[in-house]
């Protein structure tokens, strides 16, 4: 059975409403990059399927446009993106840009 | 153009003003970077230089200002900078005297009654001692100015007609364009029932440069410099936009990381998507900033705030819109008038 890390996973700005929690901590498999974690958020974590468009683009291979990631508070922009690989105990953030109002 | 080495480039930055690593971008991530309390700073100091170099506030009789909170992340902004700006002690201070309008665009009782809770929530956060009004766009509809109630959403017993009178505009352009002038007739009136001559508005970057090619496309070229500038005098009316060089991503960060983006009014339904010149601006706009050409709002901005109308020199403007026309009216209000079955005059005489 392949090895799992800890990360914390948070939604912001309006993201939260997409999930059942703000905050959740997940275990994901080692070695997962942003674009595998954009899955397991797809497939475990989103509970507003309706809607996941504000979250997630069509096959969930990119942020839907408005929404930032960051990882430890850094944005991704500064690391390699959605190649950056996520460590036990990261935790991973999507602000949305264009809720609210 | 080639993207691909574009993010390994950025790795391992230092921030551009002190020697710490780099956690976040400004709009354009080719052009700068920064750490966390320099990111903060740099947020901050656009939002006071955007009120400072146009010294709006150097008279001492005329402080008074409307702060329009509607519950996005830039009104929380808005909300948040004002608040931190009176509590400075000495020199940093802002001298405004500010009462918060939050403006209800929801047209549904439940809705309307969330957002009243919500509001009683929020105060406690931000400017508890200053007066709040609550009240909906439909407020525009009133005739004379009306004394407003605390505790309650003010021109609720309009929102019918209010609705209708949208319904009756043919053109979804023009029935977008009639809310958003709606929408500042709204302000204008609460301003004058209030007794108070300046408006802070939540607009920000993003908004504006939408705003400005919308314009653009409707006819209003000429007058895009007034409509995105961070001052805007109407007669006895003052339309002030500090959020004018804040994107909502730079808002939004600030948000997160300052721990007020839990201050925000949110509801679950989308927004309508009927095709006009609004929605297609909003996707033309998505689709370069996909394509990672970042600047663009910028390059709108800059390139708008250069374009001043001759027409209006004798200080004509066009009684719907207030661009400066040298008619009555301006071709687009005339359109947009033409497109409603309803009587607009009514409203914006």
């Amino acid at each position: 059975m392949a090895s799992t890390i800890p990360v914390t996973i948070d939604f912001s700005g309006g993201a939260e409403f997409l999930v059942k929690a703000k905050v959740q901590k997940v275990q994901i498999p080692a070695d997962s990059t942003l674009r595998d974690v954009l899955k397991f958020v797809r497939d475990n974590l989103v509970t507003d399927v309706h809607r996941m468009n504000m979250l997630l683009n069509e096959d969930a291979s990119e942020v839907a446009h408005g929404v930032i990631t960051l990882i430890n508070d850094t944005d991704t922009g500064l690391l390699s993106e959605y190649d950056t690989t996520i460590e036990a105990g990261d935790t991973i953030t999507f602000v949305s840009t264009l809720h609210g109002g | 153009m080639n993207f691909n080495n574009f993010t390994s480039d950025l790795n391992g930055k230092t921030c551009v003003k002190c020697e710490k690593e780099a956690k976040f971008t400004g709009v354009d991530p080719k052009k700068a970077w920064y750490c966390q309390e320099c990111f903060i700073q740099m947020v901050r100091n656009k939002f006071r230089s955007a009120l400072s170099k146009k010294k709006i506030y150097k008279e001492a009789d005329a402080r008074d200002t409307l702060v329009v909170y509607d519950g996005s992340p830039s009104g929380t902004f808005l909300l948040n900078q004002i608040d931190d700006a009176l509590k400075q002690i000495t020199y940093k201070r802002l001298m405004v005297k500010p009462t918060v309008l939050v403006l209800v665009s929801e047209s549904e009782e439940p809705e309307i009654q969330q957002v009243i809770k919500r509001v009683a929530e929020i105060k406690k956060n931000f400017l508890e001692n200053v007066n709040w009004f609550i009240a909906h766009i439909a407020f525009c509809l009133y005739d004379e100015p009306s004394e407003l109630k605390e505790f309650e959403c003010n021109g609720i017993e309009k929102i019918t007609a209010y609705k209708y009178l949208l319904a009756s505009c043919s053109v979804p352009t023009y029935k977008k364009e009639l809310e958003r002038m709606l929408k500042e007739k709204c302000l204008q009136k609460l301003a004058e029932s209030l007794k108070v001559t300046k408006c802070m508005v939540t607009d920000d970057a993003d908004d504006l440069g939408r705003l400005a090619l919308d314009q653009l496309c409707l006819g209003r070229g000429g007058s895009l410099s007034s409509l995105v500038t961070v001052a805007e005098k109407r007669n006895d009316f003052m339309i002030i936009r500090p959020l004018c060089d804040l994107s909502k991503r730079e808002i939004s960060i600030y948000n997160y990381l300052c721990k007020i983006d839990d201050h925000y009014i949110q509801f679950s339904h989308t927004q309508s998507q009927e095709k006009s010149v609004q929605t297609l601006t909003d996707a033309f706009i998505r689709t370069l900033e996909d394509e990672k050409f970042y600047s663009t709002i910028n390059t709108v901005l800059s390139t708008a705030s250069k374009i001043h109308n001759t027409n209006g020199k004798d200080g004509s403007r066009c009684s719907m819109c207030y661009v400066e026309v040298a008619e009555f009216q301006c071709e687009t209000c005339s359109a947009v008038r033409n497109s409603c079955s309803e009587n607009l005059n009514i409203i914006f005489s």
